[in-house]
């Protein structure tokens, strides 16, 4: 109730302060005027009345001011007077406070940058109702290194018949469909779903309605959910989309209705959702479910693993003939979604917040330097009254205003890191959620103020404690005090040390992507002059594989046609990382050993001019030819790690081997050739063995194009649609670019990873070196008699230079092994990032010395040369 | 007990908020008045009490307005809030318990 009252007189006082004064005047008028009349009416002459009434009000200047104090804006008095004498301190030393702001505008930018990467891929909640009671369900098949797969139909309905741990199980599969009838033929990226699936996620429709249960029953009408930015690219946003036909794959299917564009588990790219239906399937096999399920209230993820663990054991001996050592593991959805990147943000958090640290500890060092110049005024305002802690209160002001001014600047570096991070960054999970929203500034506030506190409050408490008496003694020189100094060389040991960690960091990253950048990819054509589409005949006109063989070949042979072509050729899979499928493999006469079986492999299926187009060499025997045409697969090529390894010192032109697990009863293929090893698996991957099935004698409906042009590819792509467009309009093309966009793309994220950290570790150098040049400087300052001294009794410059670099060198050599022990224990939480070396690579180490060692020296030399200068006979009569 | 500094500062605060409980009243009217009540034995100088009247109105006690004096001339008039006559009432309690128990200890006969 007060506060009706009182806030009113607060704002007053704080915005009408003379408005409030005039009235506090008029108020002591008015007790004069009525003072008088009392006086005279008690008798008194008007004179002697106004002499007793002012006697009576003696010491009215005190009275204001306690009236004053009565109205507590002190403080905000104290305040905006801190702050202008703060911007009047800081303008005097333009210098120092451009140093300053610019460290922390780029430590509490670089985090800045970061958190709000942080934020949206870990922080923030994922847009479905309680995601950690969410889980994916896999098949696990350890014998053939399949962690998480896919799993069968009949793998799905068991998990649905058996598991009591889950409110609903629900399936998913990731394919793409054709819409026709639309413009254009249009490949759409698509998820294949069980009618329950958006209910699990708990994600509704922006418009119209999603599945309801029957729509993944065999034969149920056809239907389809679109996505908002396919409603709005095809049917321009028309509201009353729902219940319209489209043609899919040429079938008419009803839309239902419009998901938002984007949610975690349907890849930025998916733009329609069908029904999964649920065929009953005839036996366990092929693989391409992926489970989701909500946990019960109440069943943990323990729980529900253990039960579905239990549920693997009597599938897999309900079907021994299939089955080894199955498992049907599970993974939360935050997990599955986040997953690697974790471990990527966390290291990058702790490396800006290193460099935040190095930044801070920068500051607090100009900031010593800073107090020990200003001890006469320190002195002055300790001896004319102001208490230590009205002192301290001035100094932190000055920390806070330079640490606001450093976060605002960073907040604008963060908004062009963040920026530049959507549009030219790898691609990342929940890419399109990172932003510099209202959690990013208040973080970025936060950690001003830490800074603040941390950088401000010693060198104030240092600086307050000074005695004012001293410091005001006639002669006595700006004389830096002994902890002072030591304070000042402990902070540059520990930015050079920190300085290490990220040197060190970087450069582990920075070889891990040189090395990755020199992997052998196999294949001998300039990357830059291949080309490559997705090309997808799929429809009425292909309802065979005859009609998909014909189109294959009608489009090869134009395209070898065109001029500029110098080999042309189609292939499921193709290197640096886009593998269709992987299977396993028997080989006649050398089974796995009793148990087990060989692993799943690449099998990529190629045209017959595969290896001239991609520049793959031949080691032995032929490659696929016209000859291999009319055979239905009987014949394959093998890679050389599959020769070495199961064929070592033998000829393996003329032996078998067959595809899948050693109960099925394929064919065997006879292997009539040996090539050079092709990356498969990403240029980090490991070299798998490989073997090749021919495209002449089984085209698929989704092969890749591959174009080998006489110069640069990218000059083709123009005629090689209309190429395309004219054996028929009606196909989808995607992904077109060349081999060296791809290699560039497979390793966007160690480039952006090193990159980043190659940012931070630069940063961290500049500002240790800025930190070891300032305290040598600043000791060259205070020496100058010294130095005078000792060059007079004969000291050479070089002496003198030899003592300046030494003290700059001794704490750079303390540093750097400071830093050299704590990397070598820290750098292990790197392991998984680095490439083919180890994390306390020798090299790295040993380089991140040295050029610590270096700018140290030459930080240092600067001042030396200065100090070896200084004429004595100058430097001894300024005293 | 002539000076107003010999006054414990709280006292001063709830005899003028004694005196508004009877009726709104003007700086120097209640100097007067604190003087007649109290039989002339309270003298505030006159400029003491200032400090504490705005002191009570910035903690939202008491509550001013500008009117026109019994002499005609303008007056800035003071008068208790709401809160401020649960709060005299509070204070006053607290002091008669007080009294009451220094009284009380004075009356102890010595041995």
């Amino acid at each position: 109730m007060r506060w009706l009252y009182i806030l009113p007189l607060r704002l007053r006082s704080l915005f009408r302060r003379a408005e409030v004064d005039a009235d506090l005047e008029d108020e002591l008028r008015s007790h004069l005027d009525h003072r008088i009349a009392h006086e005279i009416a008690a008798g008194r002459t008007p004179a002697e009345a106004r002499q007793a009434a002012r006697g009576a009000l003696f010491g009215i200047a005190q009275r204001k001011e306690q009236c004053r104090d009565a109205r507590r804006t002190a403080w905000f008095d104290d305040t905006v007077r801190d702050i202008r004498y703060a911007l009047r301190a800081l303008k005097r030393t333009p210098g120092f406070t451009i140093a300053a702001c610019s460290a922390l505008a780029l430590g509490i930018g670089a985090n800045t940058a970061v958190f709000s990467v942080v934020n949206a891929i870990l922080l923030r909640p994922l847009p479905f109702h309680d995601p950690h009671r969410l889980v994916l369900i896999f098949d696990s098949f350890q014998q053939q290194g399949i962690e998480r797969g896919p799993a069968s139909m009949a793998d799905f309905l068991d998990w649905r018949a058996r598991a009591r741990s889950f409110q609903s199980i629900e399936g998913f599969s990731n394919g793409s469909i054709t819409i026709t009838g639309q413009g254009d033929a249009q490949q759409i990226a698509s998820q294949r779903v069980t009618s329950g699936f958006f209910d699990a996620l708990a994600i509704r429709p922006i418009l119209g309605r999603t599945f309801s249960a029957g729509d993944d029953h065999p034969g149920a009408a056809p239907t389809l959910v679109i996505s908002e930015r396919l409603w709005l690219r095809l049917f321009s946003a028309d509201p009353a989309i729902s219940g319209k036909t489209v043609a899919v794959n040429g079938q008419p299917h009803t839309i239902l209705g419009v998901m938002p564009s984007s949610f975690p588990l349907a890849s930025a790219q998916t733009e329609a959702w069908a029904p999964l239906t649920l065929t009953p399937p005839t036996r366990r096999g092929p693989f391409f479910i992926r489970g989701v399920a909500r946990l019960k209230p109440g069943v943990s993820i323990e729980q529900a693993a253990a039960e579905m663990n239990t549920i693997a054991a009597l599938v897999e001996q309900a079907n021994p003939k299939d089955y080894i050592r199955l498992r049907f593991p599970l993974q939360s959805i935050p997990e599955a979604i986040v997953g690697d990147i974790r471990q990527l943000l966390l290291i990058l958090a702790g490396a800006v917040m290193l460099v935040l640290l190095i930044a801070v500890s920068n500051v607090a060092n100009l900031l010593l330097a800073r107090a020990t110049a200003r001890q006469r005024e320190i002195g002055i305002r300790l001896s004319i009254g102001a208490s230590r802690g009205r002192l301290i209160r001035q100094f932190m002001t000055e920390s806070l205003l330079l640490s606001f001014t450093g976060g605002a600047a960073g907040v604008l570096l963060a908004y062009w890191g963040v920026a530049a991070l959507r549009t030219i960054g790898p691609s990342l999970p929940r890419k399109s959620e990172i932003v510099v929203d209202a959690n990013t500034l208040a973080f970025t506030l936060a950690i001003s103020i830490l800074s603040a506190l941390l950088f401000g409050l010693f060198p104030a408490l240092a600086a307050s404690n000074s005695r004012c008496g001293e410091n005001l003694k006639d002669g006595a020189r700006a004389g830096e005090s002994r902890t002072h100094g030591r304070l000042r060389a402990i902070l540059v040991v520990a930015q050079i040390t920190l300085s290490v960690f990220l040197l060190i960091g970087a450069g582990l990253l920075i070889r891990s992507f040189n090395l990755l950048g020199r992997v052998d990819t196999g294949f001998h054509a300039p990357p830059s002059s291949v080309l490559t589409v997705l090309v997808t005949p799929i429809g009425t006109r292909y309802p065979n594989r005859d009609a998909v063989a014909a189109y294959w070949r009608q489009l090869l042979l134009r395209i070898q046609a065109l001029p500029g072509v110098e080999a042309a050729t189609v292939a499921v899979t193709i290197p640096p990382n886009r593998v269709a499928y992987t299977d396993g493999y028997q080989i006649e006469g050398k089974p796995a050993p009793p148990g087990t079986e060989y692993p799943a492999v690449p099998c990529p299926v190629v045209g017959a001019d595969y290896l001239k187009t991609l520049g793959i060499p031949l080691l032995r025997g032929r490659f696929f030819d016209s000859r291999d045409r009319g055979g239905e697969r009987d014949v394959t090529v093998i890679s050389e790690t599959m020769a070495r390894m199961h064929f070592p010192g033998e000829n393996p032109i003329g032996r078998r081997l067959k595809h899948g697990h050693s109960s099925l009863n394929n064919p065997y293929m006879e292997i009539i050739g040996v090539v050079g090893d092709v990356k498969y698996q990403g240029l980090e991957g490991e070299t798998p063995p490989v073997y090749y099935e021919y495209a002449g004698s089984g085209y698929s409906s989704v092969m890749w194009l591959l174009v080998r042009a006489k110069g640069d590819a990218s000059a083709l792509l123009p005629s090689v649609r209309a190429e395309i467009r004219a054996v028929d309009p009606a196909i989808p093309i995607a992904r077109a670019g060349t081999m060296a966009e791809a290699l560039s793309e497979s390793v966007a994220l160690p480039r952006f990873r090193s990159l980043l950290m190659t940012v931070f570790a630069t940063v961290a150098l500049l500002l240790a070196a800025i930190g070891i040049y300032g305290v040598v400087a600043y000791s060259v300052t205070q020496r100058t008699q010294e130095i005078g001294v000792r060059m007079a009794l004969g000291a050479s410059g070089a002496n003198v230079l030899q003592l300046v670099v030494g003290q700059g060198g001794r704490l750079a050599l303390i540093g750097v092994v400071l830093g050299l022990i704590g990397a070598a224990a820290v750098t292990k939480v790197m392991k998984k990032l680095l490439f083919q070396i180890e994390p306390a690579d020798t090299t790295t180490f040993a380089a991140a010395a040295v050029v610590l060692g270096t700018v140290a020296l030459a930080a240092s030399l600067l001042p030396a040369l200065r100090a070896a200068r200084i004429n004595p006979v100058v430097a001894l009569r300024n005293e | 007990m002539s000076k107003p500094s010999d006054l414990v500062q709280g006292t001063l605060y709830l005899l003028i908020l004694k005196i508004l409980a009877l009726e709104p009243a003007h700086g120097f009217a209640i100097g007067q008045r604190l003087q007649q009540i109290s039989g002339e034995i309270l003298h505030v100088s006159d400029g003491s009490l200032y400090p504490a009247l705005h002191k009570l109105e910035q903690d939202g006690w008491i509550t001013a307005e500008w009117k026109t004096s019994e002499l005609g001339r303008r007056a800035k008039f003071y008068s208790l809030t709401p809160d401020g006559r649960r709060y005299l009432e509070k204070e006053s309690a607290d002091w008669e318990r007080l009294s009451s128990a220094i009284s009380h200890i004075i009356r102890l006969k010595e041995v």
